[in-house]
């Protein structure tokens, strides 16, 4: 028994040594695992932190791959729009390959999580793949998600009282909420979306989730789940139908036909779902470049009466919108002063009331575009707090054109006075849609302050869908090519160390932004996409720069190939052989831009009057030239082999012969040209003259001619045209020059034209004319005639019966009763339009021959204003003279009746008709006025002969006795005989022509003669 | 009897035996016991620095990820000559332009005013990282602008303490001990006091704002006032987002790309910031050229890229050099840290085998004994568009 009662002490002791390590051990292992676990956790949680990053960073590159790919298809044209990119084309089925240009539908590229990403080729006809398939979305969590729920966020600071915020991802539903409560305009119409932000509205479709609340269902944007498998495929299944318990339907599986390598496995389980939505930024309202103006500034909502944020132009009209106000009632004609109310309504400004304020240059409300911060923010804010929103456009003055003029002492009032700061805002921009809330300037207690007009936080959070504050697009054509700029910019010329220097900061800039990639100091030409110019009076020095050469080549490429989006054919295929004139006539449009920019001028200390200004130094002239393409503003058109430029430069558009009476001849022989001599009718209806030496009868009128041409500057511009001339330092003039004249013949006499050709070089400008800024120039400018008129020996117009041949082709008086008919054969005019260094235009005008009225005497004489005759003595000795206020066709003086009226009767002498018009088209031998103008054909001219500022050398400067008259008006009379030829490039079932094809062809056949 | 007696020789142990067993237990024991105190040690020392180093490298990802978000939300706009923007006057060219600012560069060149506190170097920028004081009102707006800035400090105090836990000034006996130590902090300026918009800069003219590669741009007396004012006021917006950080090294560069054309253009040419200075204000000329060159201009652009460095240390090291430190210029003394990272052409190992300015300073930690990891990354700004041009 005792062994038996020894032993088990002897065991005990060894089991206790053996369990006392075991715990010892199996604590230090259970303190060793407890930390691995944690360290496991810890960066279990660090790598859950980093995949969640790697899942979103995968959306954000599957959303670039698809804009990488859909943009650079070749051949196609793309547009994108919120969410996607639609790609139009056809063919290019394999990767890779080509588009060909087509306005068929080629492909959509989904920027949002769908099961289908791409969807082109023969899925677009299957509206299944087109539009997505969201019935019953909402049941089935596994396969859908809502984009746009809401995060509630529960807003505290310490002490202060909670505020709950919805957050929406994408759009917050405010419409909805704003509708329940304030469901009817001020029209009381039901108010939509619309009311709010202009164009947009949100309607509920019924097949959504019932049980969520009126307003919270109307945003929801559900996108499908996008599973990441752990190899990094992205695929899509579909929702298990699942009907029982609460696993309903919140499985996922993936079907049969679903390739291996789209389906999860063990090998290759899911690590994530992604679901996603892009936005377009450039369809959204930019908060730094727009404007604004709101439909709080209108009583009653925007109509036509309401003229907010409008530009600004000349008023020409008595329209409501030119004149503004309201119609009087008794004249019924807009812009009446209410003298009940002692104003004019502010809010139906028009042009012509509301006129923007000295340096308020930026009414559009916004850039060209025009795009409104107003249709964002009408519903919170007036115009002027949105002006004080805007980083850069300033608002008061016109406060958008609804505010009258300050000072209207046109109207008999003082009007509002109103300050203009006219220094332009410099605000930062915007860096995000959420800071509009602060203003630029700081606040109090070291805080900004929020920006005036009430703009809260809350109102950020409705609107933040539809702003931006960067809004950038790429600036490429349909090819996917580099866009050509419109403004032109002078040569890089190699010879000229500082070229650049000559560009001014407007020019720098634009040639910046049509410039592909970092500006390089080596010059590489072929990043440069805008045309450049040196040479206005040179027809191929501009188009044969080497770049601009190339970028015609470029042109002529783009419009060989077909449209993308429009198909394959091309501007080439459509135009022929006119592609070429086409493009030449663009560039020459884009060199005729900006011809007289005076933006730098002052800055540089040169020269700002009108070009040639004698008192600048020379050298600051050819400075100022150097910023100034054409200061003159004439650009010589450019010539290709194929094709010629309109630029903007004179041609013909009609040429006329006039006729004209120019004296009697006697019946004794004699011939009188003095329009002053006394006439009547004896009993049997001869007419009768006194011409001092005694009476005697008319036996033939004289008849000389003069031609004239009118002249047309195919491009309309701002920068008024003035000839260069002979003595300006180029010594370049407009010249035209007139061959065959002496064919011309009437009653088989020759006109007295002169024999072989004749030149005249332009001058001056067309001042006072109207017509200095291009289009039709008159028959005017031909008659400023070179030398300047201020020295030199005298000139006359050349194209006109020559006294010194004879005093006028003598036409017999005819019986009375018959009809006075003369034949006149015409005759073929070489014209030929030429200045230095361009290629002449030539025209064969051909004048066919007719029979045609004989010229009388008839002449305008005063009128009062209901026509009646009332004075007839322009050259009578002793000024002043009266301004004609008009003239009237008188009756020709040889049919007056016996006695004359009293008007038509020199001073004291009630017997005699008295003629006073004279010497019209003398080429001798009226001498210079005293001014230095050379009498025949003076024209009109603001200058020192004009004393009453019409434009018009003045009756009075004619010196007494010299026949010299107011020619500028009195050119044409009544009794002259006009034929002319008219340029007709007969449009289809039109008479006329379109006078710049005569600019551009030297097609004489189109001159046809007048239709009336 | 023999057998009685042996029975009972059997019954029990000598006392040589009982003292022999004892003392192998004993034995065993004390090996035993020093082996888990060993590990205990080993384990809770490896632990340590884990998570030490675990704390850094969250640091480090959460301030990298910032700085990438930086903007200045640059523009192209006219300049007018005389300041004036009335349409009176003509402008004289355009520029690229910016209100905001990115800064970075030695913290002794940025703050100034000799000031120990800052070792190495510090970033200043904006991002719209929606961070306001107001949360009731502006919590909603999450892109709000901020100011933000990362740079390490020096001080005994730990800013993040809670209110409860921190101690009166002089106090014997603190709640929570003094302790030294060169910690990685974050500014946050909230939205509402944003005040880079408000700080006035000078009127850009072209050849007033040239400063060497070297120097921080200070037009005007405070025109760093939009982050130097809110860092030194008396209650400053800064976190603190990790212990134990003794050098942050802040290096904008040129995309790869963009060096390696840079390099082969032009070989001598010195890099964007070899000072390590980085201010988007000014325009940048080298000591030894007189122009400014558009390649490495950083006037109004943000870094393409910026190589962020960090060195940390582990607790038990930190309190190894808090001990032999009793001021924070003592402990950048300490550490040697300003001999090295002010010309980042020093910062890698060279090609001819000297050593760079990092692997110098890891010896000096070696040295001191300090337990240290590197921390480094390139992050790629977002928004940075990197550009020759400056102005037309």
């Amino acid at each position: 028994m005792k062994p038996l009662h020894s032993q088990p002490a002897q065991r005990g002791i060894a089991l206790v040594i053996v369990l006392a390590f075991l715990v010892l051990i199996a604590g230090l292992m259970i303190a060793f695992f407890s930390n691995v676990s944690t360290e496991f956790s810890s960066a279990h949680s660090f790598a859950d932190g980093v995949t969640t990053k790697q899942l979103a960073d995968s959306a954000v590159n599957v959303v670039m791959g698809q804009i990488r790919e859909a943009t650079a298809l070749e051949g196609g044209a793309w547009g994108s729009q919120p969410g996607m990119i639609r790609v139009y084309g056809s063919g290019g089925t394999t990767p890779g390959s080509a588009l060909t240009p087509s306005d068929k539908l080629h492909s959509l590229y989904k920027l949002y999580s769908s099961e289908q990403l791409l969807v082109s080729g023969t899925d677009l006809t299957q509206p299944a793949n087109v539009t997505e398939n969201f019935a019953n979305w909402w049941e089935q969590p596994a396969a859908f998600t809502d984009l746009n729920q809401p995060v509630k966020l529960t807003l505290q600071n310490p002490g202060a009282p909670s505020r709950t915020s919805y957050r929406y991802p994408i759009m917050d539903p405010y419409f909805s909420k704003y509708l329940a409560t304030n469901g009817k305009n001020a029209n009381g119409a039901a108010r939509s979306g619309s009311d709010f932000v202009e164009g947009f509205d949100l309607t509920a479709d019924g097949s959504d989730d019932r049980t969520l609340a009126e307003d919270e269902k109307i945003a929801r944007m559900p996108a499908r789940w996008i599973y990441v498998l752990r190899d990094g495929t992205l695929t899509t299944g579909k929702a298990k139908n699942t009907t029982t318990g609460k696993a309903k339907n919140t499985t996922i599986e993936w079907e049969a036909t679903t390739p291996v390598s789209q389906r999860p496995s063990a090998e290759n389980p899911i690590v994530g779902r992604i679901a996603y939505w892009t936005d377009d930024e450039t369809s959204k309202v930019n908060i730094n470049t727009a404007g604004g103006f709101s439909l709080k500034n209108i009583p009653n909502g925007y109509d036509d009466r309401s003229y907010a944020g409008s530009f600004w132009d000349t008023p020409r009209t008595r329209s409501k919108f030119e004149v503004g106000g309201q119609r009087n009632p008794t004249t019924n004609q807009w812009g009446w002063w209410d003298t009940i109310n002692g104003r004019f309504s502010p809010q139906d400004g028009g042009l012509a009331i509301s006129q923007p304020l000295n340096g308020e240059v930026q009414r559009y409300p916004g850039h060209p575009a025009t795009t409104s911060l107003g249709l964002i923010f009408g519903s919170f804010l007036t115009s002027e707090q949105i002006y004080q929103l805007t980083p850069r456009i300033l608002g008061g003055g016109s406060m958008g054109g609804t505010a009258e003029m300050p000072s209207r002492t046109w109207a008999g009032g003082a009007g509002i006075p109103r300050a203009f700061d006219k220094t332009f805002k410099k605000d930062r921009l915007y860096a995000s849609v959420d800071e509009l809330l602060f203003s630029a300037t700081a606040g109090t207690n070291q805080e900004r302050a929020t920006n005036a007009g009430g703009l809260t936080p809350d109102m950020l959070e409705k609107t933040r869908f539809f702003l931006t504050a960067h809004s950038r697009a790429p600036e490429l054509n349909l090819q996917g090519r580099p866009r050509l700029s419109l403004w032109p910019v002078r040569w890089d010329n190699p010879s000229e160390r500082n070229s650049e220097s000559y560009r001014t900061a407007a020019d720098k800039a634009l040639a910046f932004c049509a410039t592909l990639g970092a500006k390089d100091a080596s010059r590489d030409w072929s990043r440069r996409f805008y045309f450049q110019r040196f040479d206005p009076y040179s027809t191929t020095h501009d188009a044969n720069i080497p770049r601009n050469a190339k970028l015609h080549t470029y042109l002529q490429d783009l419009t060989s190939t077909g449209i993308p989006g429009f198909g394959t054919r091309s501007f080439a295929d459509k135009f022929g052989t006119d592609r070429d004139q086409i493009l030449t006539e663009m560039f020459d449009q884009v060199r005729t831009i900006n011809l007289r920019d005076g933006t730098e001028l002052r800055d540089r200390g040169l020269p700002t009057v009108v070009h040639p200004n004698p008192q600048a130094p020379a050298a600051k002239i050819a400075e100022r030239e150097k910023i100034q393409f054409s200061p003159r503003g004439l650009v010589v058109p450019t010539k290709r082999a194929n094709a010629v430029g309109l630029a903007r430069f004179p041609t013909i558009s009609e040429a006329s012969i006039v006729l004209y009476h120019a004296g009697y001849k006697l019946n004794n022989g004699t011939v009188t040209l003095d329009y002053r001599e006394k006439f009547a009718k004896d009993a049997t209806g001869n007419y009768l003259v006194d011409v001092g030496t005694g009476i005697s009868q008319v036996s033939a009128d004289l008849v000389r001619a003069f031609l004239v041409f009118e002249m047309f500057i195919p491009s309309m511009g701002y920068s008024s045209i003035t000839y260069p001339n002979l003595s300006s330092p180029d010594k370049r003039a407009v010249e035209i020059e007139v061959t065959g004249m002496d064919g011309f013949q009437l009653n088989s006499q020759p006109l007295l034209f002169p024999k072989g050709s004749r030149k005249v070089s332009f001058t001056g400008n067309a001042s006072g004319l109207g017509w200095r800024l291009g289009a039709s120039q008159g028959f005017q400018v031909p008659l400023n005639q070179n030398p300047s008129h201020s020295s030199g020996a005298p000139t006359y117009y050349p194209f006109q019966s020559d006294l010194t041949l004879g005093p006028g082709v003598p036409v017999p008086v005819a019986a009375p009763g018959t009809p006075a008919t003369v034949a006149l054969r015409g005759a073929k005019l070489s014209v030929r339009i030429s200045f230095a260094g361009m290629d002449p235009q030539n025209f064969e005008l051909e004048f066919p021959d007719a029979n045609v009225p004989t010229p009388t005497d008839a002449v305008w004489i005063l009128g009062n204003s209901n026509g009646t005759p009332q004075s007839f003595n322009y050259t009578e000795t002793s000024p002043p003279y009266p301004d004609p206020g008009g003239f009237y066709p008188a009756p020709k003086f040889k049919d007056l009746p016996v006695p004359p009226p009293a008007w038509a009767c020199g001073t004291g002498d009630t017997t005699w008709a008295v003629k006073s018009l004279a010497g019209r088209l003398l080429s001798q031998p009226v001498p210079p006025d005293t001014k230095g103008r050379y009498g025949v054909l003076a024209t009109a001219g603001v200058g020192p002969g004009d004393s009453n500022g019409d434009g018009f050398h003045d009756v009075t400067q004619a010196p007494a006795g010299s026949n010299f008259t107011n020619r500028g008006r009195q050119m044409f009379q009544p009794g002259d005989t006009v034929r002319s030829l008219i340029f007709q490039n007969h449009l289809p079932g039109r008479a006329d022509g379109d006078f710049r094809i005569a600019a551009i062809t030297d097609s004489s056949a189109a001159f046809r003669p007048h239709p009336d | 009897m023999k057998n009685a007696h042996f029975s009972r020789s059997r019954k029990g142990f000598t006392l040589v035996e009982m003292l022999i067993a004892t003392s192998l237990i004993v034995l065993l024991l004390l090996f035993l016991v020093a082996m888990t105190d060993s590990t205990a040690k080993t384990w809770k020392y490896a632990s340590s620095k884990t998570e030490q180093f675990q704390e850094a490298r969250i640091a480090f990802d959460a301030m990298t990820r910032r700085l990438s978000e930086a903007t200045l939300n640059t523009y192209w706009d006219v300049e007018y000559p005389s300041g004036s923007r009335t349409p009176a006057t003509t402008p004289s060219r355009y520029i690229r332009k910016s209100e905001l600012r990115f800064i970075s560069g030695p913290m002794n060149t940025l703050v100034g005013g000799g000031v120990t506190k800052y070792p190495t170097h510090g970033v200043f920028f904006q991002a719209p990282t929606g961070f306001v004081g107001n949360s009731v009102n502006n919590g909603s707006l999450t892109n709000l602008l901020n100011t933000s800035g990362f740079f390490l400090e020096i001080s005994s105090t730990d800013p993040n303490l809670p209110p409860f836990l921190e101690s009166e000034s002089g106090d014997l006996n603190p709640v929570v001990p003094p302790r030294l130590r060169s910690r990685l902090m974050e500014l946050r300026e909230p939205s509402e006091k944003f005040s880079v918009y408000q700080v006035t800069q000078p009127e850009e003219k072209k050849d007033d704002e040239r400063v060497p590669r070297t120097t921080i741009f200070r037009p005007l007396s405070g025109s760093l006032a939009w982050f130097t004012t809110t860092l030194t006021s008396a209650n400053p917006p800064v976190r603190r987002l990790a212990d134990n950080v003794v050098a942050l090294i802040i290096l904008p560069k040129l995309t790869p790309q963009d060096e390696l054309a840079r390099v082969t253009k032009n070989p001598g040419a010195t890099p964007l910031a070899k000072g390590y200075v980085y201010d988007s204000y000014a325009n940048v000329y080298d000591s030894d050229a007189t122009t400014v060159d558009p390649e490495i201009n950083p006037k109004n652009q943000l870094p393409p890229v910026v190589q962020v460095t960090m060195v940390a240390i582990d607790e038990v090291s930190a309190a190894r050099l808090a001990a032999i430190s009793q001021t924070a210029n003592q402990l950048r003394e300490n550490l040697k840290v300003d001999r090295f990272f002010t010309d980042s052409t020093r910062l890698a190992d060279q090609a001819n085998g000297t050593a760079g300015d990092l692997t110098q300073f890891q010896a000096e930690l070696n040295k001191l004994k300090l337990t240290h990891r590197v921390f480094t990354t390139n992050v790629s700004i977002r928004g940075a568009k990197w550009s020759r041009a400056q102005s037309e």
